[in-house]
C-alpha cells in the first residue's frame, strides 16, 4: 500500500515538472516574442530601442555589408539619422511591420528571423519638398540570450530582401 | 586557529572556482573557434555533409535574400549546386578563408561574426578558354552558436554581400 502510495506522489511529482518545464518554456517565448515586438514598435523611437540590446552586441547591416562591433556607436549613428529625419520632416511618418516571423529557442538562447518593411511616408509638406514614399524591404536575424534572467538582444543582422 | 583554517580552506575554495569559471570560458572560447575553423574548412564544392555535423538540425539559414527554415533541404540544395559546379568544370576548386573573426560569449550562446572569402579556383582547360583564373565571393557573415548536450552547435547563419 506504502509502495503504491509512493508510485502515486512520484507520478504527481513528475507531471508537476513536465507541467512546470512547459510553464517555463511558454514564459520565454512570451518574453522573446514580446521583446521582438518592442523592437519593431521602437523603430522610431531609437532611444527606447537600444534598452533592449546588451550593450556589447554585434551589429551587421547594409549590401555591401558593414559590421559594427561597438553599439554604443552604432546607436549614435542611428540617433543622429533619426534626429535628422525629424528635423527635415517632423510630421511624417515612420514605422516598421514585420511577416513571415520564425522564433527558435534554444535555452537561454533564441533566434527570430522575419521579413521587415521600413516604411517612410512623408507629410503633405514633405511631398511639396520632393520627398516620396519609401519602403525598405530586409531580411532580419535578431538573436536573443538570457542575461541575468532579462531577455536581450545580443545581435542584429540585417540584408537587402 | 581553527577559524583561521577556514578562512584558508574559504580562500582556496573562491581561488580555484574562479580558476574553474576562468578556464570553463577559455574551453567554450576555443570551442567555438574549432567549429567556426571546421565551418570555413569545409566551405568548398565538396559534398556538405562534414559541414552539416556542425549544425543544429533546425538551423535556421539567410543567404542572397532568402531564408531558409529548413536545413536538411538547405544543406541538400548547397550540396546538389555544388555538384553541378563540379560536374560542369571538372577539377575548379574551392578555398575559402576567414577574417576578423569577432566571438561574443553569452553563457551557451555564442555570437560569431567574421568576413568570409570563397575562392573559386578555375581548372586550366577553363582559363585557356578565356575564363578567369578565379572567381571570388565575399560575405559578411554571423552565426549564433548554443552548446547542446556538451556540444557547440550552429543555430544560425546569415550572409550578406560585402562587396
Amino acid at each position: 500500500m506504502i509502495k503504491l502510495k509512493n508510485s502515486g506522489v512520484f507520478h504527481l511529482i513528475a507531471l508537476l515538472s513536465l507541467f512546470a518545464t512547459a510553464t517555463v518554456h511558454a514564459d520565454d517565448m512570451d518574453d522573446v516574442t514580446a521583446l521582438v515586438n518592442a523592437y519593431i514598435e521602437t523603430e522610431s523611437d531609437l532611444n527606447a530601442q537600444s534598452k533592449l540590446m546588451s550593450e556589447d552586441r554585434i551589429y551587421i547591416v547594409g549590401s555591401p555589408a558593414m559590421r559594427m562591433t561597438d553599439n554604443e556607436v552604432n546607436m549614435m549613428g542611428q540617433a543622429f539619422g533619426e534626429k535628422r529625419r525629424e528635423a527635415m520632416d517632423s510630421k511624417s511618418l515612420y514605422f516598421a511591420t514585420i511577416e513571415d516571423q520564425i522564433i527558435r529557442m534554444y535555452g537561454e538562447a533564441a533566434v527570430a528571423s522575419f521579413r521587415r518593411n521600413l516604411n517612410f511616408r512623408p507629410s503633405a509638406a514633405g511631398m511639396k519638398n520632393g520627398m516620396s514614399n519609401n519602403t525598405s524591404r530586409q531580411l532580419v536575424s535578431v538573436v536573443m540570450a538570457k542575461v541575468e534572467g532579462i531577455w536581450k538582444i545580443v545581435h542584429t543582422h540585417i540584408s537587402p530582401a | 586557529m581553527t577559524i583561521l583554517k577556514n578562512l584558508r580552506l574559504q580562500h582556496l575554495a573562491i581561488l580555484l572556482s574562479l580558476f574553474a569559471t576562468a578556464t570553463v570560458h577559455a574551453d567554450d572560447r576555443s570551442d567555438v573557434e574549432g567549429v567556426i575553423n571546421a565551418y570555413v574548412k569545409s566551405q568548398t564544392l565538396e559534398n556538405m555533409n562534414t559541414q552539416a555535423k556542425l549544425m543544429a538540425s533546425d538551423r535556421t539559414y539567410i543567404a542572397g535574400g532568402t531564408r531558409y527554415s529548413n536545413n536538411e533541404i538547405s544543406m541538400a540544395i548547397q550540396t546538389a549546386t555544388n555538384s553541378v559546379t563540379r560536374k560542369a568544370s571538372p577539377g575548379i576548386k574551392r578555398i575559402s578563408t576567414a577574417e576578423d573573426v569577432n566571438i561574443r560569449l553569452n553563457g551557451d550562446t555564442a555570437i560569431v561574426s567574421f568576413y568570409l572569402i570563397m575562392n573559386d579556383i578555375n581548372n586550366a582547360a577553363n582559363v585557356k578558354a578565356g575564363q578567369s583564373i578565379s572567381t571570388t565571393v565575399h560575405a559578411t557573415v554571423s552565426m549564433a552558436l548554443f552548446k547542446m548536450d556538451g556540444d557547440w552547435k550552429i543555430v544560425h547563419t546569415h550572409f550578406s554581400p560585402t562587396k
